[in-house]
């Protein structure tokens, strides 16, 4: 008797540390959302067995990769209409977001006309073999300050595009445009990540990667220092704003000068890779680096783009 | 009594840390230090699921909690029923090169082994270079 009363009063116990330990009555599937997560291995990140830990690259990876090496976007405002391209939303939103999408190219376009200016610039200066940087200060500044406006010129469109879709949506969004933000830093920052794509494009010799890579690195330590954290927290604030219930944009403050930090910055980078490649390249190299650069100032971000 | 005591004491100890302790068996989700690729994030269409995007990668359907990637380790159902569809929307939109140390790609049918180098399909056009 006295052992059936002990078996009773542990099981309960016993029962709850199986469920709890994921055992066979732990229940199917828990969703997060309800408070009922439960991971591999409490405090130790599967890395190991992290199915994306093997890096895959597709067309789309390598095109916006490259995209980002060639163009600021008018910072993250630019990164905003981008991750619109793909939110799966339905065909009932889809009018309404592509109306919005035109909304905020139409308000972009002086930023990404003074960057056109720029890289045709630059692309001239290629094919020429010398690239006068002195001449292209102005056309940087032109980027930043329209780079500048850009937040307060596209706040009304962020706020009907908060309207128009759902939550899931929005936090779809804000992933895009953090993910877009990783992938522009990763590409423009790296110690020489631009010029090895360039001489993988372009099969420059290692004389001439190790020649470009000097004037390069000497030109980007006299340029103005740039800081990453800056636009992280601009994205974070309009994330956490962004995915909430009530929204507006113009109560962010940090907007205007974080595009224009980082449309100047990567700008300067892009001008200081071509004016140190510029008489390096050979004749042949420097006529198919400059139709590179021409194609990049001539895309069109939409099929509204003329 | 005193017995009944005795067994409490030693009982419960020995349950927490079966409360407590890193299960053995397969579980909802995993969380991850790395997600999906940032490339891939930016450029892919989500999946909407239990009120949140998800993102088909790698054969596993990632998503954000809490700031924190994880990935269902059981497929839930409706995902499932899903995959053909984003197979499908991978191979149509995104087209795959594989390079370097990896071991796959989606093509028609499902995930397969590939070479690395091998270029698996071009794609039907870039959403970038207008």
């Amino acid at each position: 008797m006295k052992r059936s009363t002990i078996l009773s009063a542990l099981a309960p116990v016993l029962v709850s540390a199986l469920i709890a330990c994921g055992g066979a009555a732990a229940p199917p599937a828990a969703t997060p959302a309800s408070g009922g997560t439960t991971t591999a291995a409490a405090g130790t990140p599967a890395q190991a067995d992290d199915p994306a830990a093997t890096e895959e690259q597709d067309d789309a990876s390598l095109d916006v990769q490259e995209q980002h090496r060639h163009h600021s976007h008018g910072g993250i405002a630019g990164f905003i209409a981008m991750s619109l391209d793909g939110l799966n939303v339905s065909d009932d939103q889809r009018e309404t977001i592509t109306k919005i999408q035109h909304d905020m190219h139409d308000k972009l376009r002086a930023s990404r006309d003074a960057e056109k200016a720029l890289l045709l610039a630059v692309a001239d200066g290629v094919a020429a073999g010398t690239v006068d940087r002195a001449k292209l200060d102005d056309n940087i500044a032109r980027v930043g300050a329209e780079s500048a406006k850009l937040h307060d010129a596209v706040a009304d469109s962020l706020n009907a595009l908060h309207t128009a879709l759902t939550p899931p949506q929005r936090q779809a969004l804000v992933d895009k445009v953090e993910a877009h933000l990783g992938v522009w830093h990763r590409e423009n920052e790296g110690k020489g990540r631009h010029l090895a794509q360039l001489a993988a494009d372009f099969g420059l010799s290692a004389d001439q990667v190790d020649k470009i890579r000097t004037a390069y690195q000497a030109s980007n330590d006299k340029a103005p220092r740039y800081d990453n954290s800056e636009a992280e927290n601009h994205v974070k604030a309009f994330g956490d704003a962004f995915v909430k219930d009530q929204f507006d944009a113009h109560a962010l403050t940090t907007g205007g000068a974080v595009n224009a930090h980082m449309a100047t910055w990567g700008m300067i980078r892009t001008v200081n890779l071509y004016t140190a490649a510029a008489p390096v390249l050979t004749p042949e190299q420097r006529a198919k680096v400059a139709d590179s650069i021409r194609r990049h100032a001539n895309y069109k971000r939409s099929d509204s783009d003329s | 009594m005193t017995t009944w005591k005795t067994a409490l004491f030693l009982a419960l100890p020995l349950a927490l840390s079966f409360a407590t302790a890193s299960p053995t068996v397969a579980s909802a989700q995993v969380y991850v230090e790395v997600g999906p690729p940032d490339t891939y994030v930016a450029t892919v269409d989500p999946e909407y699921f239990e009120s949140r995007p998800v993102y088909f990668y790698n054969d596993h359907w990632y998503y954000r909690d809490h700031g924190r990637w994880a990935y269902y380790d059981r497929e839930p159902d409706y995902l499932r029923g899903r995959r053909t569809y984003w197979h499908e929307h991978n191979i149509e939109r995104r087209g795959y090169v594989v390079r370097g140390n990896v071991h796959g790609a989606y093509e028609r049918g499902g995930y397969v082994h590939t070479a690395p180098g091998r270029t698996v399909r071009a794609p039907s056009h870039y959403r970038y270079r207008r």
